[in-house]
């Protein structure tokens, strides 16, 4: 079985099995490209830390066998996608906000389109329900919305604000 | 303040893609939480919403375009019959680069015009156009081409009256359409309608675009001739097709349908005046015919489905129908099968179409979605 070595931005090799991280249409481009026969190959992966690429690896690993998604169609509006997570996924994707965010990123960088619905459907399901100012605390975000924005969003929205 | 971290160092796109997971209300609350989720919601917008404008015949006035950068579905509703009216509308709209799919209700003498300008404009990907007056063209704007390479959809509602000048018109309208969805004339209020001419507009406008047709709807049921379309057949590299009418005997006999190996999506439409006798032939011979490289079938009708239907397409993804499926939840598993939508089906029937279909990913029955 072939395999490809992977050094993360810490510097820490990483040989994983090449039918595993077949997901990531990044990684797979480089080995149809560069032709990656001999083992010792390296491919660095700047923007992934060590641990954020085991994260990565671990859910390539259990995804492997996947069969390859069905395309949407096409006149389905993306707010209707559907939003299902599998247990697996669900216990998986339990991790700090600063991981969460870095596996996001690091499943953009590599790729993976899979892992990328997966933690953008977290991020939405962590944001649904709650009150602006417990997102704006919850991301750290400060409100720069000026009194007179802020009038300005409520009467847009009245329309539909409940009595 | 200092480097972005957390949901603000993940790059614009990936927060659209959040932001699209939510529904209306959780898009008007988070507005509230900062300048750029409220500028990114409003993009949003503009994106997957449609934006309608509706001409004033009072006033005579154009709508102001210049608020409507940005957005990419319109709709216009009233558009006049005078030329004079509604020329600087028109010309301001065709300037505008970010419209994507543009329907005009009441589209009048402009559908040519604006057939000729979605030919060659940059961003435009979807027409549709409703009850449609054509006018006799002079032959110096002709011939209009849609290439056929540019992805770019028609959709098309005559108005019967109209028929015998859409028929001139076409006639210098070169079509290279990768999709063409054919609705049913509007009925009644048109004692006019020459239905000759009808089947021959249809049938030329078939025949014209032919090499090009990726995708073809009809929906003409009920209306003699006009679905007489399995000539057309050879030429066209469908891969998505609805059956213009079921009981068709070219379909059920003829080898058109099963050369059709590109076919990915097959709509079967219900049979008129249906019954359950005269149905089950015309359908078992129809899906006989169908390549078995489908991944795609929605059936319209409400009765009846073919014994080993499902081992009979193995590639099969998406299934959708409007009858109970319980009769055929017994049966080999199809694993293959990724998307179930039925109404009338129990509550108790779930478990049964787990095992029947191990893969789903979304299955929806009377509306309620599962898994």
């Amino acid at each position: 079985m072939p395999f490809v070595n992977l050094e993360s931005s810490d510097g820490d090799l990483v040989k994983v099995d090449v039918d595993v991280i077949k997901c990531s249409v990044t990684i797979n481009a480089l080995i149809e490209h560069l032709g990656l026969e001999d083992d010792n190959e390296v491919v660095p992966l700047q923007n992934v830390g060590t641990e954020t690429l085991h994260k990565v690896l671990a859910w390539a690993k259990h995804h492997k066998d996947d069969l390859p998604s069905v395309d949407d169609d096409e006149d389905d509006p993306p707010r209707e996608r559907r939003t299902d997570i599998t247990t697996w996924d669900a216990n998986f994707i339990k991790m700090e906000q600063i991981q969460l965010f870095d596996l996001i990123l690091a499943a953009n960088y590599l790729d993976i389109s899979g892992l990328l619905d997966l933690g953008c459907k977290i991020v939405a399901d962590m944001i649904k329900g709650k009150t602006a100012d417990e997102i704006r605390t919850m991301f750290n975000i400060v409100n720069d919305l000026t009194p007179q924005e802020q009038e300005q969003i409520r009467k847009e929205n009245e329309w539909c604000e409940e009595k | 303040m200092g480097e972005l971290t957390g949901f603000q160092s993940l790059p614009v796109e990936m927060q659209y893609q959040i932001f699209s997971y939510l529904d209306l209300p959780s898009h008007l609350n988070i507005r509230k939480v900062c300048r750029q989720w409220n500028q990114m919601i409003i993009e949003q917008e503009k994106m997957y919403s449609t934006f309608v404008i509706k001409i004033d015949h009072q006033n005579g006035s154009d709508p102001a375009l210049s608020s409507l950068v940005g957005w990419q579905n319109l709709r216009v509703v009233g558009l006049q019959n005078k030329v004079s009216v509604n020329a600087n509308f028109i010309k301001t709209l065709l300037k505008i680069e970010t419209f994507r799919k543009i329907e005009f209700k009441e589209c009048g003498i402009w559908w040519t015009y604006l057939l000729h300008k979605f030919a060659g404009h940059p961003t435009w990907t979807d027409l549709v156009i409703y009850d449609c007056f054509a006018v006799k063209e002079s032959k110096r704007q002709c011939p209009y081409k849609i290439s056929s390479n540019s992805e770019k959809r028609l959709t098309c509602r005559l108005k019967r009256s109209n028929m015998n000048a859409f028929m001139d018109s076409i006639n210098y309208v070169e079509l290279q359409l990768m999709s063409l969805n054919v609705q049913k004339p509007l009925n009644g209020k048109c004692p006019q309608l020459n239905m000759a001419k009808y089947r021959e507009s249809l049938h030329l406008l078939i025949q014209r675009c032919r090499f090009s047709l990726k995708e073809l709807n009809v929906y003409t049921e009920g209306l003699q001739g006009c679905h007489n379309l399995a000539e057309y057949f050879n030429d066209m590299p469908l891969e998505k097709l609805r059956l213009p009418v079921l009981n068709d005997p070219i379909f059920a006999t003829d080898d058109c349908l099963a050369k059709k190996l590109d076919l990915k999506e097959v709509i079967l439409p219900k049979l008129m005046k249906s019954n359950l006798r005269s149905y089950a032939p015309f359908l078992k011979s129809i899906v006989e015919k169908i390549p078995k490289t489908v991944t795609v079938v929605r059936m319209e009708s409400v009765e009846y489905m073919i014994p080993g239907f499902f081992e009979a397409f193995p590639s099969l993804t998406k299934f959708h129908c409007c009858f109970s499926l319980k009769e055929y939840l017994s049966g080999d598993p199809c694993p293959s099968m990724r998307s179930l939508w039925c109404n009338m089906l129990d509550i108790n029937d779930r478990n049964q179409v787990k095992v029947r279909f191990p893969g789903l990913t979304e299955f929806e029955w009377n509306h309620r979605k599962f898994m």
